[in-house]
């Protein structure tokens, strides 16, 4: 009986059991399996999250990489080298230290520092990796004398320097394909102040953070709510960073969070300096009709004209400034909230103590860049980098040139090139308004080249020299006129049984008939015949019917072999025109061949290469000294004799008006037909100068060689200072006392005489009395004669 | 016409000043050699050691000679240039030689030395040439001719030019005293 009423109850406890369970799970299993999709959500989101980040850490440090490994090649000029007996005043090392990022101190204390002190200056030089080692930084007294360095002593100590090397000026760089429009600058180029001031301004903590600053977003939001509109940015550089150079300008909460992981993952790989580097070239900071402007190194051009080194306290701050927002912000279009912005950024260097109240006050006080902006090449010597990069591309691939960080060193010798580019300005400018000629229209090519090994020390393409523009000096292809006549004496001087420099030549006139029947009938420039003259004397007064006899006895093949020993390598037409420069020749290619002649008769390619390094300073190429012997000595010493009297006596004296006789000088001027080409080539013994000066259209000029070219030539010469040409002893040949009218000997004692170098035994046999001989021609010039040269 | 006096007379006064300089030069030699003499970086042996590969030992007489021509940033140089070229370090030592001649051009002891290298480095069309060149600004100097020559007999022997190096070493007989 106890039994079944069990049962009754335990299956009315069951059934009761059941709809309380199902009552009891119904909830809990609810939330419960929410809870667990949620979990699961939650893992899903996150794996998916993990691998977004693999994925945009994989983005990011491909871009990042790919960005610094197309750091341009930087092009380095010629360093100053610094001894005693060096020719250089105290402003000229002052000139070159300011264009090198030199600052002027009160005392100088670190690397990068000078001070210029009564005529001496002090300096503590930076070092630098050069190809052939490395130059420490060293801290220096120099002194001066009557133009030269007196002393290099060892500042606090009393040991002498013989020998010291300064910093190359940086001339230009060569840019990867797509970094067309950018000047990169590596971190240490960064100038402290802009560093100083981005922190102060951006991003204080930058240093601290791990790429996104909580407080300071926290408390922008809060400026951002009380204001009720976005005054405020909480984003770190980094986030900066993150946001200009990966992500779209677009302003939503996606990229937000993008942008937040992307900079986290930088500051994960790499490190503060890195970014910052990347930063600086990266920020975008104007835009120049179809160029963007990005990184402060252009900006600081595009605006200032100038290195980044050398911006001022207010030019730093307004940059820095132009960061909130270019377009807002742009000093030439809204200078009013420019200059708020700026005095702004003033403030806050003051406050942060990166600048000190009486800068402060000074820099308040400066004006804004004003509106002349010219577009101007990003290298200050667009001429002579193109001439670096034509070299390059015919020794590298492109694709090596955008490698990382190669260094270039090029034979360029800033100091020489300014001096060219005044002469010529100011020359060109001179004669416009002597011959009464079109302002502005006169064009120029000027190549300054040492004479041992070939160096090119300047180079002026044209008349704008800052401008990217066609490079006279290496495509201007112009009939060369009477600088071809040394070659032909020199193939006359190289058979020295035949001819001497007072071998008497035929300058009367001379028809030549050409293969189609027509008859070459050439003339002096003063239409005159001179009857017998001198070798040497033909030469130096530029007569056209001597010359052309003397060619056509000697037969031009044989010319055109000395053109080629002279370096001429180019197809040479085979008329007898070619000896009076009917040839188109660049002022490159004459600056080759005069070379030839200044060396002695060593030629020496021009190379305006010294030496590339990759980015770890090693040596990827030298381009070394490289010379052969083309002609003897012998009749080097006498063509370039003949030369000389060019100089002395001949169509060349007015270069005298600009350098003294003291200092012996050869050359040779060139004037074409109706004057379209004026040239002039000469040398001493360390320089060899070619200018061309004509239009661009190849009308007449009025210009002969000697009143246009040999002006500017002269001019430069005397601004950068040249030595004097000095023969040297060769075996073989000896000084010899003649009447050069009459091709005889003079007893030594005698008063008019001509002392002249002769191949031994070539010399004139016949031996004269003093009063017997005849005058010398060298005589008065008429006004017009001297005009007509 | 005035410009034209002050700037001769004042290239007449730096003739003058660098000539006492370089004259002063030469009285202070000793000085200059002094162990602790002046580079920033790494002096070497000095110029009284063999100039290798010649084949002559240069009297002392003629390197004293030599050296009161040189200014001390030259001496400097190419003592700096030997260093290298003891040390096996050739293109090292041509660089710096190279560096040398852009100071002074007409320095025929550097060209003969840039030729030296050459020589080791057996460039010997080089070799030759810039012995050559050293020989056209060697004007008296008879001994440094002398190692010239031989340096072109030995350049040319070796380019297989069997004339040229026979006429080479018939000039050196010329300078051996």
């Amino acid at each position: 009986m106890a039994k079944t009423p069990q049962k009754k109850r335990s299956a009315r406890s069951s059934r009761k059991r059941t709809p309380r369970t199902t009552a009891k799970t119904t909830a809990p299993s609810r939330w419960r399996r929410l809870k667990k999709s949620l979990l699961w959500l939650f893992l899903v989101a996150c794996v998916v999250l993990a691998g977004y980040v693999v994925y945009l850490d994989q983005v990011v440090r491909e871009k990042f990489a790919g960005n610094r490994w197309s750091l341009p090649a930087n092009v380095y000029a010629d360093p100053l080298e610094l001894y005693v007996g060096a020719k250089l005043t105290a402003r000229q090392l002052q000139q070159v230290l300011q264009r090198i990022g030199y600052r002027s101190v009160k005392r100088v204390r670190q690397p990068g520092e000078y001070r210029n002190r009564r005529g001496a200056i002090q300096l503590y030089t930076q070092g630098f990796d050069f190809w052939d080692g490395h130059e420490a930084a060293v801290a220096v007294n120099v002194r001066f004398s009557e133009g030269v360095v007196q002393s290099i002593t060892q500042t606090g100590g009393r040991q002498n320097i013989d020998l010291l090397r300064l910093e190359p000026e940086r001339i230009g760089q060569i840019h990867p394909k797509q970094y067309e429009d950018r000047i990169l600058m590596r971190y240490a180029e960064i100038p402290p102040l802009l560093i100083a001031t981005l922190i102060a301004v951006e991003d204080r903590k930058f240093f601290h953070h791990w790429g996104v600053n909580p407080l300071a977003i926290g408390r922008a939001i809060i400026a951002n709510i009380r204001a009720g509109k976005f005054v405020q940015g909480g984003s770190t550089l980094t986030q900066q960073l993150a946001k200009n150079f990966f992500l779209t300008p677009a302003r939503n909460l996606w990229r937000k969070f993008n942008e937040l992981i992307i900079a986290l993952l930088l500051e994960a790989h790499y490190d503060k300096q890195e970014i910052l580097e990347a930063y600086c070239n990266q920020v975008f900071l104007s835009q120049a009709g179809a160029k963007a402007i990005h990184g402060f190194a252009l900006a600081a051009r595009h605006y200032f004209n100038k290195p980044p080194a050398q911006l001022s306290i207010a030019e730093t701050a307004l940059l820095v400034g132009i960061v909130k927002g270019p377009s807002y912000y742009h000093p030439l279009k809204h200078p009013q909230r420019a200059k708020t912005r700026r005095d702004i950024v003033l403030r806050l260097m003051l406050e942060q103590q990166v600048i000190k109240q009486p800068r402060y006050q000074a820099a308040l006080a400066e004006r804004l860049p004003s509106g002349r902006r010219k577009q101007l090449a990003q290298s200050r010597y667009p001429a002579f980098l193109s001439l670096v990069k034509q070299q390059l591309k015919r020794d590298y691939d492109e694709a090596d040139l955008n490698t990382a960080g190669l260094k270039i060193f090029t034979t360029l010798q800033p100091d020489i090139q300014i001096h060219a580019e005044q002469a010529m300005t100011l020359e060109l400018k001179q004669l416009e308004k002597r011959y009464r000629m079109p302002a502005g229209r006169l064009q120029s090519a000027v190549l300054v080249v040492a004479p041992q090994g070939g160096e090119i020390l300047a180079l002026i393409g044209g008349r704008r020299t800052r401008y990217q523009g066609f490079n006279r000096a290496l495509h201007a292809y112009r009939p060369i006129g009477s600088l071809i006549k040394p070659a032909v004496y020199l193939t006359a001087l190289m058979q020295p049984d035949a001819y001497t420099l007072t071998t008497p030549l035929n300058d009367r006139a001379v028809a030549v008939d050409d293969a189609k029947g027509a008859t070459w009938r050439p003339n002096n420039y003063d239409r005159r015949e001179h009857g017998d003259i001198p070798l040497y004397l033909a030469l130096a007064k530029s007569y056209n019917l001597a010359t052309v006899q003397l060619g056509l006895a000697l037969g031009l093949e044989s010319v055109i072999l000395t053109l080629r020993k002279l370096g001429v390598e180019k197809p040479i037409r085979l008329l007898p025109s070619l000896l009076l420069g009917a040839t188109p020749m660049s002022p490159y290619e004459v600056a080759q061949m005069y070379q030839t002649f200044a060396g002695g008769g060593y030629y020496a390619p021009l190379r305006s290469i010294r030496a590339v390094l990759d980015a770890q300073d090693r040596p990827l190429t030298r381009y070394p000294l490289d010379i052969e012997q083309r002609y003897d000595a012998a009749s080097a010493v006498l063509v370039n004799h003949a030369m000389q009297q060019v100089i002395a006596v001949g169509s060349g004296r007015s270069v005298r008006d600009y350098v003294p006789a003291s200092i012996p000088l050869a050359g040779k001027t060139g004037t074409t037909n109706d004057r379209r080409d004026s040239w002039f080539a000469g040398f001493g013994a360390d320089k060899v100068g070619v200018v061309w000066v004509g239009y661009d259209d190849n009308s007449p000029t009025k210009l002969t060689g000697a009143s246009g070219a040999l002006r500017i030539w002269g001019r430069m010469m005397q601004r950068m200072g040249i030595s004097g040409y000095v023969p040297g002893e060769v075996e073989g040949v000896h000084w010899v006392t003649v009447d050069a009218n009459n091709n005889v000997r003079l007893a030594e004692h005698c008063q008019r005489k001509t002392r002249l170098p002769y191949v031994i035994g070539t010399e004139p046999q016949d031996l004269l009395a003093c009063d017997a001989h005849k005058p010398e021609i060298e005589q008065e010039k008429s006004w017009f004669e001297r005009w007509l040269e | 016409m005035v410009r034209i006096t002050v700037v001769y007379h004042v290239r007449r006064i730096i003739c003058a000043a660098v000539l006492c300089v370089l004259s002063g030069c030469s009285f202070t030699r000793a000085t200059l050699d002094a162990p602790n003499a002046p580079r920033a970086t790494q002096t070497s042996a000095s110029e009284k050691t063999v100039l290798t590969p010649s084949p002559t030992q240069t009297p002392k007489n003629v390197l004293q000679q030599q050296r009161a021509r040189t200014n001390p940033a030259m001496k400097s140089l190419l003592r700096q240039a030997l260093a290298f070229q003891q040390q096996g370090a050739l293109e090292k030592s041509a660089a710096t030689i190279e560096r040398a001649l852009r100071i002074q051009p007409a320095d025929a002891l550097a060209w003969n030395r840039l030729a030296l290298v050459r020589l080791q480095q057996s460039r010997w069309k080089q070799a030759e040439q810039l012995a050559l060149k050293s020989n056209s600004f060697a004007a008296k100097r008879a001994s440094l001719k002398l190692r010239n020559w031989r340096i072109i007999a030995d350049a040319r022997a070796q380019q297989g030019n069997r004339i040229g190096a026979a006429a080479a070493r018939a000039q050196a007989q010329k300078y051996t005293h």
